[in-house]
């Protein structure tokens, strides 16, 4: 007998009489959510904030949009305001510099360092995303640590899928005019040229 | 390879994506549970609706641009902080020689959370001491952490049986040096007009949405951030925030030493409310900034009123070198 497995939409819709068919939800996506949230904020935060978008979007399942079936965008929208609140928390309370400046943007795993080419050129990358504006730096990072798309990240973040292709394509440019600035051409050349051929 | 495909890999290379343990599924989905067994019923969003948010930050946007751009309709600037102003704006902007240094230190107090494995969450207030020499983007920043205050013997216990103290670096200092790209804002492109700087800070405040903080208090962040003594900021563009400050009827008090603190409070659904302070010296210098838990929520386990977040800066000195301390400090 083949059971059917109910899609995200089904699995909330039905989740508004029976809590419990929100299940689905959470075994589809968790893992994803909770590799994101660990590689923008940490292992620790990000596995309370991964918990967190799963307690916040049963809560608010409500507004989970019906004629969409993929709650994947949906979810990363929240996982992403959670990633930058805890950026901010990190700010606000002016702990450790280092650890603030790398919750801007994504968590540095101090045992990748032999991965990378050099530690200068680590550093330059992160400070060079860093410093563009929230606006350009979240629809990066999103599509850059996720595998959505431009149109999914457009729904996570609620903007047009032009803008964020916009967007993103103006701040590789400011990404590289930042390593070409900081003495890495050839790093920057890496990052040039066409993004995805991604319409969603 | 598309160049956000190599992004990805480069990403993938500093930040590999990390196995995820059972345990955590498995508290993650206990979580859930409780929520199904908690029978509220499904909310609509408050704070996480970004069309929201953003509407809400485009509409103050307008409504403080448009404020200002009626004719005759600057906004009044709280006394005390439009005196500081006025005094800063008569100072000689400091001139920094070649080859030399600003240096600033800023002492700070944070509240901190740590673990031994299978322990409880400890919470306990970190001080650190942070010794900045800025050119540029070339800096050295030395960080030494003090010894941490607890609110309870328990935790204090805790913390030092499992060793703790040494994953903070509690009696160390940590140099770093960058010479490359710097972390500190770029001040050159903030108008030192302040009705320009003001409609820039409302840009910019639209442009950078947070849900859970308010305008008034991303406004005291930012400008936290622009006057961070390590920048130096020339006194015309200090005098120029203050009085954006000054005109947003924060409260106000006037220290005896000539000093003025402005306070915002606001409520923050996990840790309760709070009052951010920033503390302006009479040369519009930013002295010291504070965060207090009035009645801390429930994501905040400190007593009331603590303060949760502190730094006090020096005033910055310029200095021949790094690691070079002034002489009249």
């Amino acid at each position: 007998m083949v059971e059917n497995t109910p899609t995200d939409g089904e699995a909330i819709r039905a989740s508004l009489q029976t809590p419990e068919a929100f299940e689905p939800v959470f075994d589809r996506h968790y893992g994803a959510i909770s590799k994101y949230l660990a590689r923008r904020v940490g292992p620790d935060t990000g596995a309370e904030l991964a918990s967190e978008v799963f307690t916040i979007a049963f809560a608010r399942r409500r507004d989970f949009k019906s004629d969409a079936e993929n709650a994947r965008p949906w979810l990363y929208g929240i996982a992403a305001n959670l990633a930058r609140r805890q950026a901010r928390t990190w700010r606000r309370r002016n702990q450790a510099g280092q650890r603030a400046e790398a919750g801007n943007v994504i968590w540095l795993d101090p045992a990748a360092e032999d991965r990378i080419h050099a530690e200068r050129v680590r550093h330059v990358l992160i400070a060079a995303i860093s410093k563009l504006k929230p606006a350009e730096r979240e629809p990066l990072v999103l599509h850059a640590l996720s595998d959505l798309s431009y149109r999914e990240v457009a729904t996570a973040l609620q903007i047009p899928v032009g803008t964020v292709r916009s967007r993103i394509a103006r701040g590789r440019k400011r990404v590289r005019r930042s390593l070409i600035a900081a003495g890495h051409p050839e790093l920057a050349e890496e990052l040039a040229g066409e993004g995805d051929d991604d319409v969603g | 390879m598309s160049a956000d495909t190599r992004l990805r890999e480069l990403l993938s290379e500093m930040a590999p994506p990390p196995e995820i343990a059972e345990d955590q599924v498995v508290a993650a989905r206990a979580a859930l549970h409780a929520a199904y067994r908690d029978g509220a019923p499904p909310q609509p969003s408050r704070r996480w609706q970004p069309s929201f948010a953003w509407a809400t930050a485009a509409v103050a946007a307008v409504v403080v641009a448009a404020a200002l751009l009626l004719p005759g309709a600057s906004p009044p600037v709280d006394a005390s902080l439009a005196q500081i102003a006025r005094a800063t704006r008569d100072l000689e902007p400091e001139q920094l020689p070649a080859g030399a240094f600003v240096y600033s230190q800023e002492a700070s107090t944070s509240l901190a959370s740590s673990q031994v494995e299978g322990g409880p969450q400890l919470f306990y207030l970190l001080p650190e001491t942070l010794d900045q020499w800025v050119q540029g983007a070339t800096e050295q920043r030395d960080t030494t952490v003090g010894r941490p205050t607890f609110f309870n013997s328990a935790h204090e216990t805790a913390y030092y049986a499992g060793g703790l103290d040494l994953e903070d670096g509690v009696g160390q200092t940590r140099t770093d040096r960058h010479g490359d790209v710097s972390h500190l804002p770029d001040i050159t492109k903030w108008s030192d007009d302040p009705a320009t700087l003001r409609d820039q800070l409302a840009a910019e405040l639209a442009d950078d949405v947070d849900p859970v903080l308010d305008e008034d208090v991303r406004l005291i962040l930012l400008v936290e951030e622009l006057l961070d003594p390590s920048l130096n900021a020339p006194p015309l563009l200090r005098a120029a925030l203050i009085e954006v400050v000054g005109s947003r009827g924060f409260d106000t008090t006037d220290m005896p030493d000539g000093s003025v603190l402005v306070s915002v409070a606001y409520e923050d659904p996990g840790l309760g409310s709070l009052v951010q302070e920033l503390e302006f010296d009479e040369a519009g210098f930013l002295r010291a900034s504070r965060l207090i838990a009035i009645e801390p929520g429930p994501d905040l386990p400190v007593p009331a009123d603590t303060a949760i977040a502190q730094s006090t800066w020096s005033r910055p000195y310029i200095v021949d070198g790094p690691g070079v301390l002034p002489a009249d400090r």
